[in-house]
């Protein structure tokens, strides 16, 4: 096992790996595309705006060697956050920009519609599941988790949906397809049970 | 549903923890590791870390001691004191850091909440009001741990800090600061009904019926400290209290 966590100058990397550290799993810190090709998971951090986070990844030479190890190679890979957002294929963070389109969907600031709820979403919110999946082995559904975004993950289908979280209605808070999950809110912050997930995850595909 | 989010909050002051009291005369009560290992194991929702001596002594954060607490950290963790540039707030959310807090910078730079907010996005820029009211009765902001007098507005600054991007509001009153007397309940329920941001109150609370009365004025969360230093309460008695006053709040460890 070696896990690449990607370096995109804006992330929250270290707490990403002392969790990883803290559940005994090997991982290094990617600061360029080829430094990927070890990887046997891949985690995808988050924390910055969506267009700069792209303008990053393309400029360290990430874009093609994502699209390699995770479309072709089928490496597992895991996004957190901004993370996650990034699978999105549009952005509407500070413009349009596109996304690394792994997972089909839009990612748009969250609106406050009926009543008027405070935006950014910062804090602890339930994660309710809407598909079972290995990620949330003994991980109790509607376990609270912690956020901290203005934006979300609009998928264009429900098949790709893994939880849904409200806050006044409801957005997305977790996303899958075949090798790839993403997460809205923070494993590596949520204390015993986010270390549960990121085990779930580095440990069900090995 | 979003819960209320209870933060133990720590002053730092170079080599140690120390008790506020109207921003003077700090007292210390210990170090920073042993208290953020207990609070780890807590669970508690977010903890706030506030670097008093940096602005006054005209330095960055001191990264030094936050890289020996970061492996120990599995909790939302905000820093605030001396943040005046982008390379600290990249440096310390490289090392793990989810928020950073900035005041006194803010007055004399306030585009540099747009370019914070712009690189890092918004969530992770928080902007603190340290407020006192004057013999007038009007709330005055201040800079520098309560030092300096800023000539903003209170309400027109937190408008504008909303406006500029920043992601939370930190309210402080530097007359209610340790007392353990309760919020300024008046001040947080002012700035709650002009902004759409969420507010974090700070400042007097003693008691979990304090922290109840600021979330009927509308915070979103409460930043305690001498009262978690200073008497039985943790933040678990202090959500059980929530929790039976019908506040939505997280289950945590004692």
């Amino acid at each position: 096992m070696n896990i690449a966590i990607i370096d995109y100058d804006a992330g929250n990397i270290g707490s990403v790996k002392y969790a990883l550290e803290l559940c005994n799993f090997k991982c290094y810190i990617a600061t360029e595309g080829k430094e990927l090709s070890p990887a046997t998971h891949i985690i995808l951090p988050g924390v910055g705006s969506f267009a700069q986070a792209m303008k990053i990844l393309h400029e360290r030479n990430f874009v093609a060697h994502l699209q390699h190890a995770v479309l072709e190679k089928k490496i597992p890979i895991l996004g957190i956050c901004l993370g996650m957002q990034l699978f999105a294929t549009t952005g509407y963070e500070n413009g349009t920009s596109s996304g690394l389109n792994f997972i089909a969907g839009d990612v748009k600031t969250l609106v406050a519609t009926e009543t008027k709820l405070r935006l950014p979403h910062v804090g602890w919110n339930e994660v309710v599941y809407s598909s079972p999946n290995f990620l949330f082995n003994n991980i109790p559904n509607n376990t609270d988790f912690y956020f901290l975004h203005s934006f979300h993950f609009a998928c264009h289908t429900t098949k790709n949906i893994l939880s849904l979280t409200p806050y006044g209605s409801t957005f997305v808070s977790s996303v899958y397809s075949n090798n790839i999950v993403g997460v809205q809110f923070h494993p590596e912050k949520s204390g015993k049970l986010g270390k549960q997930l990121l085990n779930n995850f580095v440990l069900n595909w090995n | 549903m979003l819960k209320v989010r209870v933060i133990p909050t720590l002053l730092f002051k170079e080599v140690g923890l120390v008790k506020g009291n109207s921003f003077n005369n700090n007292r210390r009560v210990g170090s920073v590791l042993p208290a953020i290992k207990v609070y780890n194991n807590r669970e508690v929702d977010e903890l706030l870390l506030l670097d008093i001596a940096a602005t006054p002594s005209k330095r960055s954060p001191d990264f030094e001691t936050i890289a020996t607490i970061m492996p120990f950290c599995l909790m939302p963790l905000t820093i605030g004191g001396g943040i005046t540039n982008l390379k600290d707030i990249q440096k310390l959310l490289h090392l793990g850091v989810d928020k950073i807090v900035i005041n006194s910078y803010a007055y004399e730079n306030p585009n540099f909440i747009s370019e914070a907010a712009n690189k890092f996005g918004s969530q992770c820029i928080i902007v603190s009001i340290d407020v006192k009211k004057n013999t007038q009765g009007e709330y005055e902001c201040y800079s520098h741990n309560g030092t300096v007098k800023q000539n903003f507005n209170t309400i027109q600054w937190a408008q504008m800090i909303e406006k500029l991007g920043a992601g939370e509001l930190l309210l402080n009153s530097i007359d209610y600061d340790g007392k353990m007397a309760g919020y300024d309940l008046e001040y947080i329920n002012i700035i709650s009904k002009e902004v759409n941001l969420p507010i974090i109150a700070a400042g007097g609370a003693g008691t979990a019926d304090h922290t109840l009365q600021a979330i009927k004025e509308g915070a979103s969360a409460v930043a305690i400290a001498s009262a978690f230093h200073f008497t039985e309460q943790t933040p678990l008695s202090i959500k059980q209290f929530l929790g039976e006053h019908g506040v939505a709040v997280r289950k945590s460890k004692k």
